[in-house]
């Protein structure tokens, strides 16, 4: 923002200053109100779509932080221990030494349970907390009652009563005084639901809340004290996880303690509790809003970065419509300069009126943003909120994220519209007040090649620092950049036409075959890097085709022999002498459809990897079967199911993970290797392995036999959207720890999984898992091959319905991967959805041009008309030049996207699958044909207009 | 004292009329054209009652003040723009009878226009500029450009075929307008102003063009207010206050004989 007031402060003063210049633009933009609105269309989008990104950045940050404030309320952090006789200790220490800051702590006991109602059929809920605590002590935790959610809840459960949240009462359907059961250890118990309480604070918080990727988090039944222990001494599980006692403090400051005393706090508690030895003390909240932070940051970069090729599109559109503007404007411009005018004065002049238009856009645009972010925020809620997830994406505008949202939309705007205004000036006075065009011939300028040779330096330098700092930016833009810039250089020797052509065609083979020619730096890459490659391939490849005029001359007389004759003629003559505005067109179009290629080839792909993908997950099985860890289904009975053949069980564990680059610890899952899981010698795919390992099932095998071994998914501690964002390589160390103990455990990585849509996350030997967790271990994970003759749907839905106590939750693997592949479909969709943004700029873009252009040849169009060219051939003309364009400009951003999403697919593993390229044809035609409909549509005003020129009107007025 | 109407039609008038019913048929003949602009509330009418006999082979000059009418006549006469009353009959046909597409198609056959600022179509070089009226009434493309570099070569234009008018002279981007007007054989070409975009030396030149190609036997109604020039036709009419006051031989004419 401060950055567009300083290119401001000079216009502001000329406005105060200068009256004539001041009345000028004024005047000038009253004059043509309906294509000043247009100019204000075209800069607003950008600045739209600039400030959606924030949006939807702030939306999903703010609404995970206010889940994390309500869920959490006062509750900041957790002292956890495997041992519940250390949580009393650390009581104990704790109560002795108050640490500052902190205002209160309380004790609670809680197990993962399943509830369910009475009714028939019964709906369960697998995943749900039994959880012991004191009401009087929970509602005096902290300063406020009404934040703990407990403050109607009455006294602490007794015998058979519970308490649940208004979440889990909706889920089952049931009030207060209706039964429930609960089912954990095997055993069960019919409870009554005293009272319904809001979803807030205590009433909220259920163990593992903070598990960043479960958008499920458990839901707290509150039963009276001894319930968890009696079910667990009625208990036929004996190997089920034991409960877990937390001591929840809070810190002054109510829901929202500053980051310094929950940093403080925390560290004093750890100082408490260390002696005492295995106790974890988790910064809750603090970790909460960090990642909440994170994803909201890397989801908004995400959008930014698919919305800067629309933003380029938006200064395209500004670039193209002030030189036109300025084109119109040539005799009055010229005049002014004869009248006294300098050139700076014909500068601020235009900077005046391009600076109301961008203040126009810039505001108008921060306000249209923001209906774009709700937009995408409720879609993209729509998407991952399925099946009851708790996320609810409400919208957040934070007053700095449309500040800076329009400050980049209008400093853009305001860059563009001096350096146009610059352009413009540079024009010859006698020329323009004769309003003769430009001369076509060109002159070598020394300072032009001085210029270039920089820029060529500056692009190899680029080059330079991108390979040694493995950095894929300046790696990828450094030799485009020193192929674009060579051009004034090489002009001086070379006939203009070749060195145009060779240096596009360099900068268009580097932009292609980067991801082949510097694999190791294009290893990593984010979005950046592709918006980066985009403008490159496209800048090139415009530049090359705008050099082929044998080519499209052939166009027009095959154009010409199909009927379409002068028409043709006319409509593809302007396009290719007005080189300058054609590319810009060309270029608005091409970045956008690039990139909705590239995401189409990407999406359909996906849609096809389904049965592939289901062979790579499911080991040779047919239904994954998972249950409550606290009530697992167990493996005897369920081989004895009805339609079910061979029986797998799994053990996982949730520890928390350290990479070399990732050195905040994350919890991710981890699942054993065992004989059963290899027993199909289908083991879930491995995209690399060490080299000693012949066979993926080889690789698994040594890490069952091999305690040091790891297999990690090619995900593995990745938060967000997009690309991966730390790709690691086998051989590398990740270190877990054990969430209770704090035992630390360093790990080899022997081999990448391809694809863990079933999210088992790092495979380890069984029995090494075992030792390292102990107890945090589950058995809850079967892989179920049916029987012969069985439909694995049918098998599935049976055993939901019968192992409802267990929480049981079964389904193919087939459904499970396409339920999965459907919702990453619909992101690549959404995606698509917000570049449809760029589109529509690109297409009102060529709308304005002609609207323009229809003014701009107005006694053209007067002499052909007298010449006898029929309204209908002007008409068709202005319509072929239009599709002309969005053709030239769809066909080279298909043609273009699909090449790099080749490129990037063959040699690279940036999207971690190896996938086989295919055409998206389907999704193709649409890229393509709604534009050029839409394009078509846009110009039939101008083109209707041009067509009812009168003739003598048109010449009398030039004449 | 005659009306203006009375006066336009009136074989009286200064200078005599040459519209003879002896001669030749005319190729045109305008009778009681009007013309009315209309802007706003305010209407003005710049022709009054127009009456004309073009005959084959003349070389009318058009003179008179700026603002009287010289082209509105050109344009209505020609079938560019609409009348309001009147008529004006092309080869016996009622132009301003037809539809706008047929208007249009009788234009592009009988008809060649030159503009004071050359109208050349900056896209297409002088040849392409020069066959665009024979591609427009349906001439084979190769046969068209055969043609319209014939007619360039005559205009001197040899070594100009594929240049754009950026990179052509005044003059020369004049003289491909002439080739334009004249290739295909219009029965009337109309030149507005055609000199006056140029230096006395290339407007010379021009005129001298055009009294060749009248000298071919092509028909030439030429818009001036160059009095040097409107003296070099074969018949001068004078509008004033849109009304011919003068339709005579230019020697005799007293807005000529005073220059």
């Amino acid at each position: 923002m401060a950055l567009a007031f300083l290119l401001l402060i000079p216009i502001l003063v000329d406005i105060l200053r200068r009256p004539t210049f001041r009345a000028l633009a004024v005047r000038n933009i009253s004059r043509r109100r309906g294509e000043a609105l247009l100019v204000v269309l075209g800069g607003l989008l950008g600045t739209a779509i600039i400030t959606a990104s924030f949006i939807v950045g702030d939306t999903i940050t703010a609404s995970f932080s206010a889940g994390a404030r309500t869920n959490l309320g006062p509750i900041d952090h957790a002292i956890r221990a495997t041992d519940n006789a250390k949580i009393d200790e650390a009581e104990k220490a704790i109560d002795a030494s108050r640490p500052e800051g902190s205002e209160g702590v309380l004790r609670a006991l809680s197990t993962s349970a399943v509830v369910a109602n009475t009714a028939s059929p019964r709906v369960a809920e697998p995943r749900a907390a039994l959880a012991e605590v004191d009401f009087d002590k929970a509602r005096a935790l902290g300063a406020d009652a009404a934040v703990t959610g407990m403050a109607e809840a009455g006294p602490t459960p007794n015998g058979s009563e519970a308490v649940i949240n208004d979440r889990l009462a909706t889920t089952l359907s049931v009030k207060a005084g209706d039964p429930i059961d609960v089912f954990a250890y095997g055993a069960s118990k019919r409870l009554t639901v005293r009272i319904v309480v809001a979803e807030r604070g205590i009433a909220g918080y259920a163990a593992q809340r903070e598990v960043s990727f479960d958008p499920t988090p458990p839901r707290p039944v509150f039963v009276a004290p001894g319930t968890i222990e009696t079910l667990r001494g009625a208990s036929t599980l004996p190997a089920a996880a034991p409960p877990s006692a937390e001591l929840l403090v809070s810190d002054v400051g109510g829901v929202s303690p500053d980051n310094a005393t929950l940093t403080s706090v925390n560290a004093r508690l750890e100082a408490l509790t260390k002696p005492i030895g295995d106790v974890q003390v988790v910064n809750l909240k603090a970790d909460l809003l960090k990642q909440a932070k994170a994803t909201g940051d890397s989801i908004g970069q995400l959008y930014t970065g698919i919305g800067g090729f629309s933003v380029i599109a938006g200064i395209l559109l500004l670039v193209n419509l002030f030189v036109m503007l300025a084109e119109e404007r040539k005799v009055e411009l010229g005049m002014l300069r004869a009248l006294g005018f300098k050139r700076n004065h014909i500068v601020r002049t235009f900077a005046i009126e391009g600076a109301i238009y961008s203040i126009l856009a810039a505001f108008l645009g921060g306000a249209v943003g923001v209906g774009v972010g709700a937009v995408i925020s409720r879609i993209a809620n729509g998407i991952v909120a399925s099946d009851g997830a708790a996320l609810a994406y409400e919208l957040a505008v934070k007053p700095a994220s449309l500040i800076t949202g329009i400050g980049v939309g209008l400093t853009i705007s305001m860059f563009t519209v001096w350096g146009t205004s610059f352009r413009i000036s540079r024009l010859n006075v006698i020329r323009a007040i004769r309003d003769l065009p430009e001369p076509a011939v060109r002159s070598k300028r020394l300072w032009s090649a001085a210029f270039g040779g920089v820029g060529v330096a500056f692009g190899l330098s680029l080059l330079m620092v991108g390979i040694s700092g493995k950095s894929a930016v300046p790696a990828i833009a450094g030799p485009p950049i020193a192929a674009f810039s060579a051009i004034p250089v090489l002009g001086w020797f070379l006939p203009r036409r070749a060195v145009i052509v060779g240096c596009g065609t360099v900068a268009l083979l580097w932009a292609v075959f980067v991801f082949q020619i510097i694999p190791d730096v294009m290893g990593v890459v984010g979005i950046e890097s592709f918006l980066v490659q985009g403008v490159a391939l496209v800048a090139a490849a415009i530049m090359i085709l705008q050099q082929l005029d044998g080519m499209w001359a052939a166009i027009a007389r095959g154009a010409a022999r199909m009927g379409a004759g002068l028409s043709a003629r006319l409509g593809l003559a302007y396009p290719l002498a007005r080189r300058f505005r054609t590319g810009m067109l060309l270029a608005m179009y091409s970045l956008v459809i690039f990139t909705m290629t590239f995401l189409s080839v990407f999406s359909a792909l996906l849609g096809q990897q389904e049965p592939t993908i289901t062979r790579e997950v499911s080991s040779g099985f047919d239904v994954l079967v998972d249950s409550n860890p606290a009530n697992p289904i167990d493996a005897g009975e369920l081989r004895s199911f009805e339609g079910v053949g061979d029986v797998v069980t799994l053990t996982q564990g949730f520890p928390l993970w350290t990479t070399e680059r990732k050195t905040d610890p994350q919890p991710w899952p981890v699942t054993g290797v065992d004989a059963g899981l290899l027993s199909r010698n289908e083991p879930p795919k491995l995209s690399k392995r060490l080299d000693r390992f012949a066979t993926d099932q080889a690789a698994y095998e040594g890490v069952m036999a091999d305690p040091t071994l790891a297999l990690v998914p090619d995900f593995f501690l990745q938060g967000g959207g997009g690309p991966p964002d730390d790709v690691l390589k086998i051989g590398e160390k990740i270190t877990a720890r054990n969430a209770s103990s704090g035992e630390l455990r360093e790990l080899t990585i022997a081999g990448l999984v391809a694809n863990d849509w079933v999210f088992n996350g790092v495979f380890v030997g069984t029995d090494s898992l075992k030792e390292f967790l102990g107890p945090l271990t589950s058995q809850r994970r079967h892989y179920v091959s049916v029987a012969s003759g069985a439909d694995g749907n049918d098998v599935a839905g049976r055993i939901n319905g019968a192992f409802v106590e267990n929480g049981a939750d079964a389904d193919t693997f087939r459904a499970k991967v396409g339920a999965l592949l459907a919702q990453n479909r619909s992101f690549f969709s959404l995606m698509n959805g917000y570049l449809g943004l760029g589109l529509v700029i690109g297409i009102a873009g060529l709308g304005v041009v002609m609207v323009r252009a229809v003014r701009e040849r107005r006694r053209q169009i007067g002499m052909l008309r007298a010449m006898g060219f029929s309204s209908s051939t002007v008409r068709r003309s202005f319509l072929l030049e239009a599709g002309f364009i969005a053709f030239q400009g769809s066909v080279l951003g298909i043609g273009l996207g699909l090449l790099t999403s080749y490129q990037v697919l063959a040699n690279s593993d940036v999207f971690g699958e190896n996938m086989a390229f295919a055409i998206p044809w389907s999704a193709l035609g649409i890229i393509f044909a709604v534009p050029f409909v839409a394009s078509l549509l846009a110009t039939a005003a101008p083109a209707t207009q041009a067509a009812r020129i009168k003739p003598a009107v048109a010449l009398r007025i030039a004449d | 004292m005659p009306s203006d109407r009375d006066l336009a039609t009136d074989s009286s008038a200064p200078g005599g009329t040459p519209n003879r019913p002896d001669g030749p048929p005319p190729i045109l003949e305008a009778t009681g054209v009007r013309k009315v602009y209309r802007t706003g509330t305010q209407e003005v009418e710049a022709l009054r009652g127009v009456d004309l006999l073009i005959t084959p082979g003349e070389m009318v000059m058009v003179m008179g003040p700026s603002g009287n009418g010289k082209t509105t006549m050109l344009n209505c006469l020609s079938g560019l723009d609409d009348i309001d009353g009147g008529t004006v009959l092309v080869d016996g046909s009622d132009i301003h009878q037809m539809s706008d597409a047929a208007r249009t198609t009788h234009r592009a056959e009988r008809m060649g226009f030159i503009f004071q600022s050359f109208n050349l179509i900056p896209v297409f070089s002088a040849a392409e500029n020069c066959e665009l009226p024979l591609l427009v009434t349906g001439v084979k493309p190769k046969e068209a450009r055969e043609r319209a570099k014939a007619m360039l070569s005559q205009v001197g234009l040899d070594d100009r075929f594929d240049h754009r008018p950026t990179e052509l002279s005044g003059g020369e981007q004049q003289r491909v307008a002439i080739a334009r007007a004249l290739v295909s054989q219009p029965a009337i070409v109309w030149a507005d102003e055609p000199t006056g975009n140029l230096d006395s030396a290339t407007a010379g030149a021009v005129l001298q063009m055009l009294n060749d190609v009248h000298g071919a036997g092509q028909t030439l109604v030429i818009v001036t207010h160059d009095r040097g020039i409107g003296g070099s036709g074969t018949r001068l009419v004078e509008v004033r206050d849109g009304l011919i006051t003068y339709d005579g031989a230019p020697s005799e004419a007293p807005l000529v004989g005073a220059h």
